[in-house]
């Protein structure tokens, strides 16, 4: 796996959280789990490993087997690689230890022996789920936000406009409002959007330039 | 993956490509423009006091009753173009950040009611942009004022300037 061109830092957050306690490290468990599950699990399904056992049971063994590792994150921090590319290291690791572990008790057959070799581009594949994954996280995050401040409409109005895609007028036939009202309730809801977004692909540790990280993300969007 | 790839939502609905590339756009915050600092400023805690107060200072207070002039439109254009240019003027002048906000406010205001009132763009901003920042202004700024800048912003949208 190529090594990544931009300088990183290890994000705030995690380290925040991780010097925290218990609590940290079951915060930073949980977002590692929602959001890097669905690119483990497309990489699993690409590779020659998948007879392994059920891409979610995998992927959560590895989360349980690794995520417990008191030196796991700062074996991270040491490597510099964006959070995406460090657990998809770890989880071809994880994957030979699960593949030996088959072997070792008569269920692995011929094709213990066989290297880890991926269907097309690993890269870009995690890549493009880990795009969806954020998306979504971001999405259901500023979702809760927004009902917890009294922005709930405002989050209704958002999803219309930018995920059904609604111009402001057919969402002011449904709800009532006015077209500016719409506008103005959803660009609000789109600046938590914004935000949790950002902090989320700060978190993957592309300290300072989440502009540019997006913009490189945005290119392989064009094969979702 | 394909473009017709769902991928499952909790209320069962699906995330397309298209939806994501949209929202991922959205994450962009590009370079940060001056008007990014008095919408922090407006949505500080405290940000409807300090409108109250900058309604109530040079250059907005030239214009006599804000409510009258600027949301009910009991304004002529030269006065707008006046205030405006009034508050171009505090803007360049500013000694502290609190002027450069005032006009910055006063700049926007007299724009926004320009094109609420009189139908007219009295800035040299382009209509999407103007549009874009009135509506940013209007999800920060304290009632009537954000039913102005909101309905500016999208009487704005047709003009050319």
């Amino acid at each position: 796996m190529k090594e990544d061109v931009f300088p990183l830092t290890m994000n705030t957050w995690i380290r925040d959280r991780l010097v925290d306690g218990d609590g940290g490290r079951l915060d930073v468990n949980r977002h590692v789990m929602s959001v890097y599950l669905m690119p483990l699990r497309t990489y699993y399904l690409g590779t020659n490993e998948r007879w392994l056992g059920e891409p979610e049971e995998v992927v959560q063994g590895f989360f349980a087997d690794r995520l417990a590792r008191g030196d796991f994150f700062a074996e991270w921090e040491r490597s510099g690689m964006r959070l995406r590319r460090w657990l998809v290291n770890a989880f071809c690791f994880y994957l030979k230890e699960l593949r030996r572990r088959k072997y070792r008790d008569g269920r692995a057959g011929e094709m213990a022996d066989d290297p880890l070799t991926f269907s097309g581009d690993p890269e870009r594949a995690v890549d493009r789920a880990f795009v969806v994954s954020v998306v979504q996280q971001a999405l259901e995050t500023a979702r809760l936000m927004c009902n917890d401040t009294g922005l709930g409409e405002h989050w209704s109005v958002f999803e219309q406009h930018y995920c059904r895609q609604m111009s402001y007028a057919e969402i002011a036939e449904q709800t009532g409002y006015k077209p500016d009202r719409a506008a103005v309730m959803a660009r609000t809801a789109a600046r938590k959007f914004r935000a949790t977004l950002r902090d989320l692909l700060e978190r993957d540790a592309v300290h300072g330039d989440v502009d540019s990280e997006i913009a490189s993300l945005l290119e392989i969007c064009n094969d979702l | 993956m394909t473009s017709n790839t769902g991928i499952g939502r909790s209320e069962g609905e699906s995330l397309k490509g298209p939806t994501v590339t949209r929202l991922l756009q959205l994450g962009i915050a590009g370079p940060r423009r001056p008007v990014d600092a008095l919408l922090d400023r407006l949505g500080a805690a405290d940000g409807p006091a300090w409108f109250a107060q900058l309604l109530q200072r040079h250059p907005i207070r030239q214009i006599g009753d804000p409510l009258q002039t600027l949301v009910h439109g009991r304004v002529d254009m030269t006065a707008l173009e006046r205030l405006k240019e009034a508050s171009k003027r505090l803007l360049q002048d500013a000694i502290s950040e609190n002027d450069r906000l005032a006009g910055l406010g006063g700049y926007f205001l007299s724009i926004a009611a320009g094109v609420e009132h009189h139908g007219r763009n009295i800035s040299s901003r382009p209509a999407q942009e103007l549009h874009v920042v009135l509506l940013d202004l209007a999800a920060v700024a304290p009632m009537p004022w954000s039913d102005l800048l909101a309905s500016a912003a999208m009487k704005a949208l047709p003009m050319t300037g």
